[in-house]
């Protein structure tokens, strides 16, 4: 069964970020999961989103321990930068139960956990800049 | 070109008859449009058909084949033989492959034949509620496994999927059977949403029967949240009793007053109805998912793509040769689907722009 889920990214957590994703990932692409940040809070800061459907086993190895990919024969995966990035990600969405609106901040990296990933983007009151613009 | 109907008058009547090309040695039939056509000649262009499956992999180097509703689409083969294939390296920014009946997807439930999937159907209700385990009995109906409604000391019981309605008007419906002693039996079939007094729910009470039957029931929700199916068995009807149990299967939520022909949803890009043609689409979720066509060279054409809202066509001029199949979420017209695109060099003919667009049309797009 696949979930989706919506990933919002500060703008100086990207380069962590995309470590995180080659992990989780599948090849060394991944590296440009997180690409410019076009995304804005009220306040200005800037953010990048990616949204994916994620698999199986996606929650329980995003939040163990991290280990090398088997594809990373060469290192181009920097796992102290990798392992940063998951100690930054705060998880929206899974619980089940009834939970408090998640906050956006410029510390953090949100996985939002829903079907829809405009209505996800909407709650923390991300847009954006070319819509905004518009 | 087409088979040509003519008129023939051979001195005392008029007869009817139709002219076909002739290759040297056998009459060729009329063949439909194909794409191929615009590109029979080696024109440059490309052309994308999600309804190909053996064109789609899930991985950008083509090693695992597309099979299902619902995976991530890594690779387009390009069918004008120019290989200008459609990639997406990048794991989280490849679109979806889905298939949904023309005319839409109406049924707002997903895992339809999963009922006993409590991760996706939860239950509630006094005492044991419905267990909605799959039937004991070999009952299968309308393709689907039936599901044991046991409700044995609760007096009300009810099914909410894992999905959210708005307000106003929805129809919830699903089909239900007795079986041995529950047979003759009346339940009271009633909706609303979750946080119940909210909306206003209708109900009416069935007898059950040894056939199955489909019951209805449409509500006003004054305030969104997951539907529920409810049945209660005694408080005013029967109780059918500990140990015994009905059949029930085919459930749908639909907006509207009216029950629809049932939809089966495994989950949303994987909707499917009995009769109905399937439209088969790449979606793209309209925040990072897109596909990098290399032409190698500068290209400059037009470009016809077929969502499942419409047929539009508009030009690109790609210097660098590289462009990027991304939707635009400021384009009321684009709602992140493909489900063929064609792009050929220049500009396109408004004759073979028509042909083409019957033709995406013929594959649902624009439903």
């Amino acid at each position: 069964m696949s979930i989706r889920v919506t990933l919002i990214c500060p703008e100086a957590l990207i380069d962590e970020a995309n470590h995180l994703a080659m992990v989780l990932g599948y090849s060394a692409a991944d590296i440009d999961t997180y690409g410019e940040p076009r995304w804005q809070d009220d306040s200005g800061n800037l953010y990048t989103v990616a949204s994916t459907l994620v698999f199986g086993a996606f929650v329980e190895n995003a939040t163990s321990a991290l280990e090398r990919p088997e594809w990373d024969t060469d290192n181009t995966v920097n796992m102290a930068a990798a392992n940063r990035a998951q100690s930054k990600v705060s998880i929206w969405g899974l619980s089940g139960e009834e939970e408090d609106d998640p906050v956006l901040d410029t510390e953090h990296i949100l996985a939002l956990f829903h079907p829809d990933p405009h209505y996800a983007l909407g709650l923390v009151g991300v847009k954006h800049i070319e819509e905004e613009a518009a | 070109m087409s088979d040509a109907n003519i008129k023939v008058w051979d001195g005392s009547e008029m007869l009817k008859a139709t002219l076909r090309r002739w290759d040297g040695s056998k009459f060729i039939p009329d063949q439909p449009y194909l794409p191929y056509r615009l590109f029979q000649n080696g024109e440059e262009g490309i052309w994308l058909d999600p309804s190909d499956l053996d064109t789609l992999f899930q991985d950008s180097l083509g090693t695992t084949p597309v099979t299902a509703p619902g995976q991530p689409v890594g690779l387009v083969l390009d069918k004008s033989g120019n290989d200008y294939h459609a990639t997406q390296p990048v794991a989280s920014q490849r679109p979806t492959y889905g298939i949904v009946p023309k005319g839409g997807r109406r049924n707002l439930l997903t895992h339809t034949e999963e009922m006993d999937n409590t991760s996706i159907w939860d239950r509630g209700g006094g005492a044991s509620g419905i267990s909605a385990t799959p039937s004991p009995e070999p009952d299968v109906f309308g393709g689907s496994r039936a599901f044991q409604a046991n409700q044995l000391t609760s007096d009300s019981s009810y099914l909410f999927p894992e999905v959210e309605v708005g307000t106003g008007p929805y129809t919830l419906s699903l089909w239900v059977k007795g079986v041995g002693p529950s047979i003759g039996s009346r339940i009271r079939y009633w909706i609303w949403t979750v946080g119940g007094s909210e909306g206003t729910s209708l109900q009416a009470i069935h007898t059950l029967t040894d056939e199955w039957v489909h019951i209805t029931q449409t509500g006003t929700f004054t305030k969104g949240g997951k539907p529920r199916f409810r049945f209660d068995t005694g408080d005013g009807v029967d109780n059918i009793g500990e140990g015994n149990h009905y059949l029930v299967c085919l459930p749908q939520a639909e907006k509207g007053t009216e029950a629809t022909a049932y939809q089966r949803v495994g989950n949303e890009y994987d909707v499917t109805e009995e009769g109905v043609p399937s439209i088969h689409y790449l979606s793209q979720d309209m925040v990072d998912d897109n596909l990098d066509i290399d032409f190698g060279k500068p290209f400059e054409g037009t470009v016809v793509q077929g969502t499942l809202q419409s047929v539009t066509r508009y030009q690109i001029n790609v210097p660098d040769g590289k462009w990027q199949l991304s939707p635009d979420p400021l384009s009321p017209l684009d709602d992140g689907t493909t489900v063929s695109l064609i792009a050929v060099e220049g500009v396109m003919s408004d004759d073979d722009f028509d042909k083409v667009k019957a033709f995406m049309q013929k594959k649902g797009a624009g439903l």
